[in-house]
């Protein structure tokens, strides 16, 4: 059992709860009260955890949950790419060797030999003109256990022979997330773009990018200098703002 | 007759609910057409001439997705500030976060946009009516585009 406080970067400040219906949840009740930038609700169970579109993230003892809050002056589509710092540091951050395949899935899923280890979630709402009134980024890791019905085929540390610790990783993870955003503060998204398009799953291949109505199939080119994905078809590209990516051929 | 913004809501909210593909009524004073386009589910109402209300005149058949320049008096259009997935539901199982003829207050959450997995919630920022909801659940959406036309309460 670990009862020492974990180490954080200076400035991220802790709330720390043994179970909560929803880290995203209680961080969007941080904003509401005005707490500052950085704050960060830590979890060891969730009883409502959610991803996205609503969909339940089961959340029990021994994985990692947490949201960080961040007030970002950046329009909607700018701060997404947060999404992709994140998923860049959580890649970085999982303790397993280096020769090990981690990868990242289109927006900011992170697999470990092609499975889903991590999911991110961000949230936000509209204030003034348009703007974010906050950003909140929801991240659960599989530590100790994961799902296994999951559409996408899931795996945890634990099963892939890491060191399953929530309260190690919570560390790694902010560690790494705050060099990476202030990389992104001062110079934008190129980086971090070019860091993620080297861990990228399905780059070149084919995929299938499930939409609300309908689904596209086509070869995955490129993230663009936004974050959208671009889809190659026909000799025709399309950028794919919003999804679900699926590889065009189910792999075991 | 005198039909006003909270008439017009009313006959829209019942047209939406039926199976009508048309709906016409002139009167004197005014001619309103309500119209599906190719099964979608989209009300139409052109924003130039809503009336204020105990105005008189409207003309109302422009598709829904035809560019609109401004308002009537008084009545204020909620837009999407960025690119995006439109969504009217929290989940895709759960009901509208409004409908037609519902009353927001300022806080009240309108709708999702959805861009590379950020999920922003676009709330009202004053009290009104929901007089048109002018994108489909899951539509792609541009910055800037019209979703929903309110009278203030």
């Amino acid at each position: 059992m670990t009862t020492e406080r974990p180490l954080l970067p200076a400035g991220y400040r802790l709330y720390q709860f043994d179970s909560v219906g929803s880290t995203n949840d209680e961080a969007k009740r941080l904003a509401h009260s005005g707490a500052p930038e950085l704050s960060v609700v830590w979890a060891r169970e969730q009883t409502q955890g959610r991803g996205r579109r609503g969909r339940r993230w089961i959340s029990p003892h021994g994985n990692l949950y947490l949201s960080l809050l961040l007030y970002p002056r950046s329009p909607p589509a700018v701060a997404a790419q947060l999404g992709f710092v994140a998923a860049v540091a959580l890649a970085e951050s999982l303790p397993f060797p280096p020769e090990t395949e981690i990868s990242c899935k289109w927006p900011n899923d992170v697999l470990v030999r092609g499975r889903k280890i991590a999911g991110i979630l961000l949230e936000s709402e509209t204030g003034e003109g348009g703007k974010l009134a906050y950003l909140v980024i929801g991240v659960g890791v599989n530590c100790a256990s994961h799902p296994r019905d999951a559409e996408f085929p899931a795996t945890s540390i634990a099963e892939e022979g890491g060191a399953s610790s929530p309260d190690a990783l919570l560390e790694r993870f902010l560690g790494r997330f705050d060099g990476l955003f202030r990389l992104w503060q001062r110079e934008g998204f190129q980086r971090i773009r070019a860091l993620w398009l080297a861990r990228a799953a399905f780059l070149g291949e084919g995929l299938r990018v499930r939409l609300k109505e309908a689904t596209l199939g086509g070869r995955f080119l490129d993230i663009d200098a936004e974050g959208a994905l671009v889809l190659e078809r026909d000799g025709d590209t399309r950028k794919i703002s919003a999804g679900e990516v699926f590889p065009a051929q189910a792999r075991k | 007759m005198t039909i006003g913004v909270a008439e017009i809501a009313e006959i829209i909210k019942l047209i939406d609910a039926s199976a009508c593909e048309e709906f016409i009524l002139e009167l004197p004073e005014l001619k309103l057409v309500l119209r599906r386009g190719g099964g979608s589910r989209e009300t139409a109402i052109s924003e130039e001439a809503l009336p204020a209300p105990a105005a008189t005149s409207l003309q109302a058949a422009a598709p829904a997705v035809a560019p609109r320049a401004q308002l009537a008096d008084g009545q204020f259009a909620v837009r999407a500030p960025m690119v995006g997935t439109f969504y009217r539901r929290p989940a895709p199982e759960a009901p509208p976060f409004v409908e037609i003829g519902s009353k927001v207050r300022a806080g009240d959450a309108l709708c999702l946009i959805e861009v590379m997995k950020l999920f922003t919630t676009l709330e009202a920022e004053r009290e009104g009516t929901i007089l048109a909801i002018d994108a489909e659940d899951g539509e792609l959406v541009e910055s800037g585009r019209l979703l929903f036309v309110l009278e203030p309460a």
